[in-house]
């Protein structure tokens, strides 16, 4: 009567888990559970303050044509614009421009500003293509002013190239035009020689020269003019920056999610560890069924327990403590 | 018990406890007893035929005075949880449980010829304390019957606080005795007497391994001769406060928490104490009320 007739000993201490078991072993573990789950979703909000959203604004720019037609036919000889590109990218993002562009916009939080600008040559946007000027930014005005930051010194920069080639090229002419010319003037023939037709032939061809440098200076002066009143090639925008109001990326909610996910089954885990390693009677039937004794009597908890309240894992309970110490305006 | 006539005394109560049982239309609570059991009072000494029963072997016996009787009487504490009256409101279903457990050990002990039960969990606050004064109460709601508890938990007695009583004095300075049984002993009624004990005793493991502690207990339970002593234990597997005392109980009730004991705890106390009593059976004590596996499952 004392002893109930007991399993074959194998099965005596044998502790299987039905579903019913596992239901109330959540059940019974509802506080830690839900603590783990609720400090899960709190580091992650923690974590979703660092990782903000990211906006993008895109500024298009593209090669208008030559503004004077007449003027085609010299622009021929000038390197179009397009073969500039790759240079204007390395010079307009290289790092003291970023650097100078981080301090006027105060991007001091934005870690890596060269990682979140790009400058590409793409083919789909409007016209025949055009460049697109990305940034990707947490803050949506800043994004859209550093587009158009960037966009108007891709302008300035390539027109301060060609101005500067083209008085490079005007300059280098000009002296070779004057070290022609004194080279003429300075020729003199000595009186032996006077009549001389292959002395006759060079000054007659160092003569045509001039008259070809001449030329060419006319039109590297026009070409500069040109350049300078910008009606040569030239980027334009064709699609300024907008101000973006929706985020291209917010991993947020992610975050969030993952945290709720990886809560839920880190609490699971603990509170199956905890009841593996230390797996309560619980109920008649299991007590039989682990230690081959039928009870004596089973007692209930009785009416009011304070055991009946979902029991808080005392390190919940230590940290609310140490705030409500700590903070005690905060509760 | 060594006597043979005692032995039938015991036997012929334990005889009418045993059949009073199903009559019984109180649960237990010490408090709704106690008319019936003063105006059954004589009963006590009367036998099955009605004879007055005539051996006795306790000195103050043979002398005509009962040591029962001449325990001083002392009422449960206002907040004590386990009053009639208690402000918190009986619980049926747990006194239900502690009726059947009653009904039970009443069983086990009277085929067996015992009365000295020990009640023990395998760790703290399990509710061996909790156990053995529902118990406690629940025996001595049989009019007629006698029974004592005894709080030998010296470390961390339990059983004064859970009737809101004061002790006179020390259970160690009873065992060790220093004290003498009257003026430590009380009784609750007709039908309870206990041993309460104030303050805790570190050296509660000398205590009760000691020869002295046994004479005392021995003779405590000759002179009351009760048809039930019960007596609450410091846990099992805290320390080995218990192996000298264990033999002079005649088996333990585990008391076992739903939410706390494993089946490892049940083992290990029935290895510490085999050899030295025997388990009676275990309580499953603070079963969960709700959930997909209810406590009458
Ligand atoms: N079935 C129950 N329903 C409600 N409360 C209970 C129940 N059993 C025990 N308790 C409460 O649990 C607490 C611990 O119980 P108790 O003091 O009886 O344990 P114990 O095993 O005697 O512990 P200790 O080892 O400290 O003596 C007490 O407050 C008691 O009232
Ligand atoms: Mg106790």
């Amino acid at each position: 009567m004392t002893r109930q007739a007991t399993a074959p000993d194998k099965t005596r201490h044998m502790p299987y888990m039905t579903l019913d078991d596992l239901a109330e072993i959540l059940r019974r573990r509802r506080a830690l559970i839900i603590s783990i789950i609720g400090f899960g979703l709190c580091v992650t909000a923690m974590l979703s303050l660092f990782v903000a959203p990211v906006y993008r604004a895109e500024e298009t720019l593209a090669i208008a044509p030559p503004r004077v037609m007449a003027e085609l036919a010299l622009a021929d000889r000038v390197v179009p614009l397009a073969a500039d590109l790759p240079r204007l990218r390395d010079r307009l993002l290289a790092h003291d421009v970023l650097d100078q562009i981080a301090t006027a916009y105060e991007l001091e939080d934005v870690p890596d500003l060269s990682g979140a600008v790009d400058m590409r040559w793409d083919t789909a946007a409007p016209g025949a293509g055009g460049i697109v000027i990305r940034v990707d930014l947490p803050d949506p005005l800043q994004a859209q002013l550093v587009a158009q930051e960037l966009s108007h010194r891709l302008i300035g920069l390539s027109a301060e190239e060609r101005i500067v080639g083209a008085e490079r090229t005007l300059a280098y002419l000009t002296g070779e035009h004057r070290a022609l010319r004194t080279a003429i003037s300075g020729l003199n023939v000595p009186p032996a020689r006077q009549g001389d037709p292959a002395l006759r032939d060079d000054l007659a061809r160092m003569r045509t020269d001039l008259a070809e440098l001449t030329q060419r200076i006319d039109m590297a002066g026009d070409l500069h003019d040109l350049e300078q009143r910008r009606q040569l090639e030239r980027f334009e925008v064709v699609e300024p920056a907008q101000l973006p109001d929706t985020p291209i990326r917010d991993s947020r909610p992610l975050l969030a999610l993952a945290g709720g996910v990886i809560g839920a089954i880190v609490a699971v885990a603990v509170a199956l560890l905890a009841e593996w390693r230390h797996p309560a009677l619980r109920t008649a039937a299991r007590l039989q069924r682990l230690t081959g004794h039928a009870p004596l009597a089973v007692v209930p908890r009785a009416a009011g327990s304070d055991r009946d309240a979902p029991r808080v894992p005392v390190w919940i309970t230590r940290i609310g403590q140490a705030f409500r110490r700590r903070w005690p305006f905060l509760i | 018990m060594s006597n043979d006539g005692y032995g039938d005394m015991i036997d012929d109560r334990m005889g009418r406890l045993d059949r009073d049982l199903p009559r019984l239309g109180n649960r237990g609570m010490f408090g709704r007893a106690g008319k019936t059991a003063r105006a059954r009072g004589h009963l006590r000494l009367v036998s099955r035929n009605d004879s007055p029963v005539q051996i006795r072997t306790a000195p103050e016996m043979q002398a005509g005075r009962d040591p029962w009787h001449a325990l001083r009487q002392a009422g449960l504490g206002p907040e004590s949880m386990f009053r009639a009256d208690s402000p918190a409101g009986a619980d049926t279903a747990v006194e239900a449980a502690f009726d059947m457990l009653r009904t039970k050990l009443v069983k086990i002990l009277r085929t067996n010829g015992w009365n000295r039960v020990a009640v023990a969990a395998p760790t703290r606050g399990c509710g061996a304390t909790f156990s053995a004064v529902s118990l406690a109460m629940s025996l001595a709601g049989i009019p007629g019957t006698r029974t004592v508890l005894m709080d030998m938990n010296l470390r961390r007695p339990g059983v004064a606080d859970a009737l809101d009583m004061t002790a006179a004095g020390t259970m160690r300075a009873f065992l060790t005795g220093a004290t003498e049984m009257g003026d430590h002993m009380v009784r609750a009624g007709d039908a309870l007497a206990l041993g309460l004990t104030r303050g805790a005793a570190n050296d509660a493991g000398d205590v009760l391994n000691s020869e002295v502690c046994a004479t005392v207990f021995n003779d405590m339970i000759d002179r009351l001769s009760p048809d039930v002593a019960l007596c609450d234990l410091p846990p099992v597997l805290e320390n080995d406060d218990l192996s000298a005392f264990l033999p002079h109980v005649d088996g333990v009730i585990l008391v076992a928490d739903a939410d706390r004991t494993t089946a490892d705890h049940i083992a290990r106390c029935e290895e510490q104490l085999f050899g030295q009593t025997q388990v009676l059976g275990v309580v499953l004590n603070q079963v969960a009320r709700s959930g997909p596996a209810p406590f009458f499952a």
